[in-house]
């Protein structure tokens, strides 16, 4: 008998948004110290595929709703040739929702945001490295194997409901039958980063590599987190890179994701996180205003995130998303239908309301053991036609990445933020990138 | 190796800085660590995705098709009161469409019947309505597709035991299709009703040794897909 899942409420949204222009495919990958070896990687996936079955499903279509079916096809490794995070064409009975790609020393996996969210891949992914490293430890016949610890999922184990539970339906405080939801005033439309679109709509990713520790240490000399400190740096570059050049009075708007998990006490693998948006106007700036221009953004920016991320917050994010998934009539509109009026509320919504998405994904904490086999992290987000600019953070052994991906040909606004990363922190900063053309 | 202009180390082969474009030069004192370090980084080069060349030049003649008998028509629409080009029109989009439904690897075979069956129903339907309106696409033609497009469902799960509950839900889809069609039949301007109700008849008896066949899994297929 063929498994399926249903979706879980955030989940459901990127069947009907995604395109060739929002692929809706996110990238983790691991830059090891060695090559990676394809048959030691092939044998890692049929290991740690019955652990994570959950993830090995196809997107099928049902008559209300999309839902997930077990996928019986193998799942092959494959030597990257494609642009990272590359759409995928629906209903093939070869499309998969989770790739394996190895290219030198990357070990990538790109995952399709219906199945998990940041910190469900990356309990995948750790899974993977530290099953890699018992194969790869076992076929060198070391003696000592690398010890799984309680941070690595068990693969022996079986999967049990709670690693595929949809977590917002068990938060959710919103009455079932009188589903009362605040309505608030829509924020208005943001800055967008404009810019020639990429040859071959490839995916262009620019990395920085710096220590974790000692960044973190200087964020909290200024009295913020590394995600505030880096929303405030985006929003100053972009203002540099752009709107100092401008009469552009939209606010830019930075959306960081949000792990729910850590207010509300949740195992699941799925998506479970939401999206808290840090908004900062430059034309309410007093011209008299004597603080520096990035200190004042640093205040505003470490505020809101702080009040943003309270429990009461959150807990009204998820009653939103649940609103949506619980609403009677909506229940019953016809799968088709209701792609075309999620289409148009995630345009009007959702992409006009955000200039750049910073997601910190957190810390890959791996064994001693496989760590050391490890040189660095990376995390990719697809970019979209209206948010052509995206970053992502992720922290492997003290060495974190930022990526940029992008979808325009222009770098003016990454190169102003590692440059005013690099002069304000004064930390060795490694940058590379996969653009092949001179002419950026 | 240091950007000049940027004055941030750069891990690449190439000899260009990737946030400014600007040449820079490998130095030989880079440490053999920096250079191992920027052979880990890289990325492959991409290959050039081709553009679909075939669908866009049948797609093109579609359109070219299209456009020049709606022109010719307007033109000779004096002598002529017929309206022929918008047949032309059904029936170039018809060929276009039959062509890439069956030429495409994304769809079931099941999802493929039923977009077949709908492309087909609008081109009876506009030559119903250029030839008259006299209503033989609803009372005659597609209660005929219904019926074919149930026996070809009810083959494929008899011949493929293993995707039997794949079908049935595509046989249950074509069990509402006949409902509709019934539906249809009961309005006045129907006269031929028969083909309809022999339809939803064979239909029903079709649901009916669905569920009599099934095994266990049914319900649970069913339940996926009307997943409320």
């Amino acid at each position: 008998m063929i498994t399926w899942y249903s979706i879980d409420t955030a989940g459901k949204l990127f069947p009907s948004v995604s395109s060739n222009n929002n692929s809706s495919f996110f990238r983790i990958a691991a830059v090891l110290k060695e090559p990676i070896n394809q048959d030691i990687f092939q044998e890692t996936i049929d290991r740690v595929r019955p652990r994570f079955s959950f993830f090995f499903v196809r997107l099928r279509r049902g008559t209300f709703w999309n839902y997930l079916e077990e996928n019986n096809e193998p799942f092959l490794v494959q030597q990257e040739t494609d642009c990272p995070c590359t759409a995928s064409q629906f209903g093939r009975h070869d499309s998969h929702l989770i790739r394996f790609l190895y290219f030198g020393n990357r070990l990538s996996i790109e995952l399709f945001h219906s199945i998990t969210d940041g910190r469900g891949a990356i309990e995948f992914m750790k899974a993977v490295l530290f099953t890699y490293s018992v194969i790869a430890a076992e076929r060198n016949c070391d003696k000592v194997l690398p010890v799984p610890e309680e941070k690595i999922v068990n693969i022996q184990s079986t999967p049990v409901i709670d690693d595929y539970e949809n977590s917002f339906l068990r938060f959710a405080k919103i009455n079932k039958k009188g589903s009362k939801l605040e309505i608030r005033k829509f924020p208005p439309a943001s800055y967008h980063i404009e810019g020639t679109p990429a040859a071959q709509k490839c995916v262009g990713v620019i990395t920085g590599l710096i220590s974790s520790e000692q960044l973190n240490r200087y964020a909290k000399s200024l009295g913020t987190t590394v995600t505030g400190y880096l929303a405030s740096l985006l929003i100053y570059s972009i203002y540099s890179a752009r709107i100092k050049f401008s009469t552009e009075k939209k606010p830019v708007v930075v959306s960081v994701p949000v792990n729910l998990r850590r207010r509300f006490p949740s195992v699941t693998f799925r998506n479970f996180f939401a999206v808290v948006n840090i908004s900062f106007s430059f034309s309410t700036i007093e011209s008299e205003n004597s603080a520096p221009l990035f200190d004042t953004i640093l205040e505003s920016v470490s505020q809101q995130l702080e009040h943003l991320t309270r429990k009461e917050n959150l807990q009204r994010e998820i009653d939103k998303n649940i609103f949506f998934d619980k609403n009677r009539i909506g229940r019953w509109v016809p799968l088709r239908i209701k792609h075309l009026f999620v289409r148009l509320g995630f345009n009007l919504f959702g992409e006009v309301r955000r200039t750049i998405t910073l997601s910190n994904m957190g810390e890959i904490d791996l064994p001693s053991g496989t760590a050391q086999l490890v040189d660095h992290g990376e995390a990719l987000l697809y970019p979209s036609l209206k948010c052509p600019l995206n970053c992502a953070v992720i922290t492997v052994n003290d060495s974190m990445s930022i990526s940029f991906t992008k979808a325009i040909e222009e770098t003016d606004v990454i190169r102003s933020f590692f440059l005013l990363l690099k002069q304000q922190t004064n930390l060795q900063l490694q940058v590379y990138s996969n653009i092949s053309r001179e002419k950026v | 190796m240091i950007c000049p202009s940027c004055g941030i180390e750069i891990l690449t082969g190439k000899s260009f800085c990737p946030l400014c474009g600007m040449h820079i030069k490998h130095l030989s004192e880079d440490s053999a660590e920096l250079r191992e370090r920027a052979t880990a980084c890289r990325y492959p080069e991409y290959k050039e995705k081709k553009p679909d060349t075939v669908k866009t030049a049948v797609f093109f003649s579609t359109c070219v098709v299209s456009i020049v008998s709606l022109f010719i028509n307007y033109l000779t629409f004096a002598q002529n009161h017929f309206l022929w080009s918008l047949l032309v029109i059904s029936a170039v989009f018809f060929i276009y469409k039959t062509i890439f439904i069956w030429t495409s690897r994304v769809y079931y075979i099941g999802a493929k019947l039923f977009t077949q069956f709908f492309w087909s129903a609008q081109l009876m339907i506009v030559i119903d309505v250029l030839t008259g309106l006299s209503f033989w696409s609803f009372s005659l033609v597609i209660p005929w597709f219904s019926v074919g497009i149930t026996t070809i469902l009810t083959v494929l799960a008899a011949c493929n035991h293993k995707n039997y509950e794949e079908y049935t839900g595509y046989m249950t889809a074509a069990f509402f299709l006949s409902v509709v069609l019934f539906i249809i039949s009961l309005f006045p301007f129907i006269r031929t009703k028969w083909p309809s109700w022999a339809a939803m008849l064979y239909a029903i008896l079709t649901v009916f040794a669905l569920f009599l066949f099934s095994r266990r899994q049914l319900k649970e297929e069913l339940k996926k897909r009307f997943l409320l």
